[in-house]
């Protein structure tokens, strides 16, 4: 009898878990249907995003920087840093690397079980994130190609610094990969510092040294780099980091399309940036800027500082560059335009903030408040970019007037969004 | 003396002719402590979210001070500091920052902040997290930064829902010592628990709601006695938890639950 009992319990539990990982495991369609729901879910707000001229201004951006570029190389210096721009433009392009898996957190409540028949999944999801990132390594290195063969005395082949570069990304994807899968806070500073070093040395290798050197050097960095990941203590299933690298994505596809279509608000990622606390802190205790104090809060932290200081800097950089000709005259132009539509997220911030809903605060002190930074920044990155400008060799008058442009262009952003600011007040009302 | 928070006849909800709450009515005195209590749906949070001013009544009104949110937000605003069942806290901001921006909102000085948070941040053993990132933080050291931020503004009037979720023991005692002084000093409290054992001994009355209406509205023993009405006998010495069960009418207790404690 209790023999009867126990066969029929295993049978049964046999058979409840083939069923059970025959019904949720087909990891290929669920692959396939968490890609088409997250595609689905997005293709909607693309049209709002071309109809608000953002399309038109990467066509624009696209077109003169085109122009700029192919005017460039036929008068570029043969002094000029070529190998110092390459790796410049190389190492950020091959050192970042992320995956989406499209993991939800009620994955962790029902295939904790049954994670060690996920690996096919996995597979998709390396695939799915590799692919996109190794074409963006050759589109860089064919965009960087003709002033590169230009003024480089010896240029390597255009193939082979292609394969080098492709197998960098490989060797850089598996070290992202090994980094998802560590808890261990030292040990992922040393992994991400090391991955750093690694990938900058092989393009400096790469850029610097003739290619039986090159080839030497990179293939002991790459080999050691390799080796010292394989000696590191992995999770086998990684559901914390892919769960919270997914936040992220979700919070950065958000944010973007935020700025086009009311979308509900999501959790913003947040960087420490410690040398930066003290900014806002004028504000407290003043209860009439009390938003002012918690949205300064929130930027010092947040991703848009980030992508504003690199719009800044490379717009900076460009101009650099073209300091000499009146195409920095158009250069600042775009920068301008561009950091003024990425200003946009600010009026973004806390969009669903239900304490401003509850704290005692003026119905403006929210605007009020993003309109201040948005200005602020904008006037900030003009006067860093009109540096260039002033220290070039165009002539006074050109200067007075981008000079002149710059202040306008800030100036009418922000008459433009304190009337929208107002009809946004009107429609609430 | 003039209720604090006055609830009348309010009907309302989600959607227009689908109300959660039905006729609601009851009031809030300075220096007194009410408990909203009710099954899971009763509209407890529905009533809270009206009284807060994020949903409109659709009939009936709710005063705070005298005065509805219509003839003065800010004011009425002013007047009330909410804790929300789920800590909602900014991810980029630390707890010391949640503290100053709901202190710089309440037009608290700083001189007044800083006797304030040192005392609430040690009361609430939250001394070691006051510069931590909320992402950083326990569900429990949240809801203790969202009780902070509410107590660093001293309002006349608190709205606390489901106060002692994910708090330990020493938070719970805490957060209670906490109350009570408030409502010794003057403030109204409105508390909705499920955790009726604790909140039995420092709440003054109990409003009780059921399929959104007020079922009865009094002391702990009115709520007992109360029961008389229905036939159903009681002894002084029963829990809340058995006059509650006894209204919301739970077949798997005994109308006459003899006393344990």
């Amino acid at each position: 009898m209790r023999d009867s009992v126990e066969r029929s319990a295993s049978t049964s539990r046999s058979s409840y878990e083939q069923a059970d990982v025959r019904k949720w495991i087909h990891p290929e369609k669920l692959w396939a249907d968490r890609v088409f729901s997250y595609w689905q879910s997005i293709i909607p707000y693309v049209g709002y995003v071309i109809r608000s001229g953002f399309g038109f201004m990467i066509a624009l951006l696209f077109v003169a920087g085109t122009a700029l570029y192919a005017s460039y190389l036929e008068r570029v210096p043969a002094d000029f840093p070529v190998r110092w721009l390459a790796l410049a433009i190389l190492v950020p392009t091959l050192v970042h690397m992320t995956y989406r898996t499209f993991i939800v957190e009620a994955d962790r409540v029902f295939f904790l079980r049954i994670a060690h028949k996920m690996q096919p999944y996995l597979r998709r999801s390396v695939r799915y994130s590799l692919i996109p990132r190794l074409l963006l390594t050759a589109v860089v290195w064919t965009v960087i190609w003709p002033i590169y063969q230009r003024v480089e005395v010896s240029p390597k082949p255009y193939l082979l610094m292609l394969i080098v570069l492709l197998v960098l990304k490989l060797v850089v994807a598996y070290g992202v990969w090994v980094e998802r899968h560590v808890t261990d806070k030292d040990s992922l500073f040393w992994l991400d510092w090391s991955r750093k070093i690694v990938c900058v040395l092989f393009i400096w290798a790469w850029l610097w040294f003739p290619i039986p050197a090159a080839g030497l050097l990179s293939g002991v960095i790459g080999i050691v780099y390799l080796l010292g990941l394989r000696r590191v203590s992995v999770l086998t299933f990684a559901w914390d980091a892919h769960m919270e690298a997914e936040r992220v994505h979700q919070q950065r596809i958000q944010q973007f399309l935020s700025s086009f279509v009311d979308l509900p608000a999501m959790d913003e990622r947040r960087y420490a940036r410690p040398w930066m606390n003290l900014l806002g802190n004028r504000y407290s205790f003043r209860q009439p800027y009390a938003y002012h104090y918690m949205l300064a809060k929130t930027i010092i932290r947040s991703e848009w500082l980030g992508i504003w200081m690199r719009l800044t800097v490379i717009g900076t950089l460009l101009i650099t560059f073209a300091k000499d000709t009146p195409w920095n005259g158009l250069l600042l132009l775009l920068f301008l335009v561009a950091i003024s539509a990425q200003n946009r997220t600010l009026f973004q911030l806390h969009k669903h903030d239900v304490w401003y809903q509850l704290y005692p605060l003026s119905p403006s002190a929210k605007k009020d408040a993003a309109l201040t930074y948005s200005s602020a920044f904008h006037l900030l990155s003009a006067l860093i970019l009109l540096v260039p400008v002033i220290l070039g060799s165009t002539s006074i008058m050109y200067r007075a007037a981008a000079a002149g442009i710059a202040v306008l262009i800030v100036g009418c952003t922000r008459w433009s969004r304190g009337r929208s600011k107002l009809q946004d007040e009107d429609e609430e009302d | 003396m003039n209720p604090l928070l006055e609830v009348n006849q309010l009907t309302g909800g989600y959607s227009i002719g689908r109300p959660v709450v039905h006729q609601v009515t009851f009031a809030v005195k300075p220096g007194e402590m009410v408990g909203l209590i009710g099954l899971n749906g009763a509209g407890k949070s529905t009533t809270m979210k009206h009284i807060l001013g994020l949903l409109d009544p659709q009939q009936g009104q709710v005063l705070v001070n005298g005065k509805q949110l219509s003839s003065g937000a800010e004011a009425y605003r002013a007047a009330i500091a909410y804790v929300p069942e789920s800590p909602l806290m900014y991810d980029a901001l630390t707890v010391y920052e949640h503290l100053v921006w709901s202190a710089t909102a309440y037009g608290v000085t700083e001189q007044q902040f800083e006797e304030r948070v040192d005392e609430l941040a040690k009361l609430f053993h939250m001394e070691a997290h006051l510069h931590k990132a909320a992402q950083h933080l326990s569900k429990g050291m949240k809801q203790k930064t969202m009780l902070m931020c509410a107590f660093i503004a001293r309002p006349p009037l608190y709205i606390i829902d489901e106060p002692f979720l994910g708090l330990d023991p020493l938070g719970i005692r805490s957060l209670l010592q906490y109350m009570k002084r408030m409502k010794e000093e003057g403030a109204a409290l409105l508390i909705s628990s499920h955790i009726l054992s604790t909140i039995e001994q420092y709440c003054d009355r109990f409003v009780l709601l059921h399929h959104g209406k007020v079922l009865i509205d009094g002391t702990s023993q009115q709520l007992k006695s109360g029961l008389e009405t229905r036939g159903v006998a009681m002894s002084e010495q029963a829990r809340l938890e058995d006059a509650f069960y006894a209204w919301v009418g739970d077949d798997s207790v005994s109308s006459e639950v003899p006393d344990e404690r």
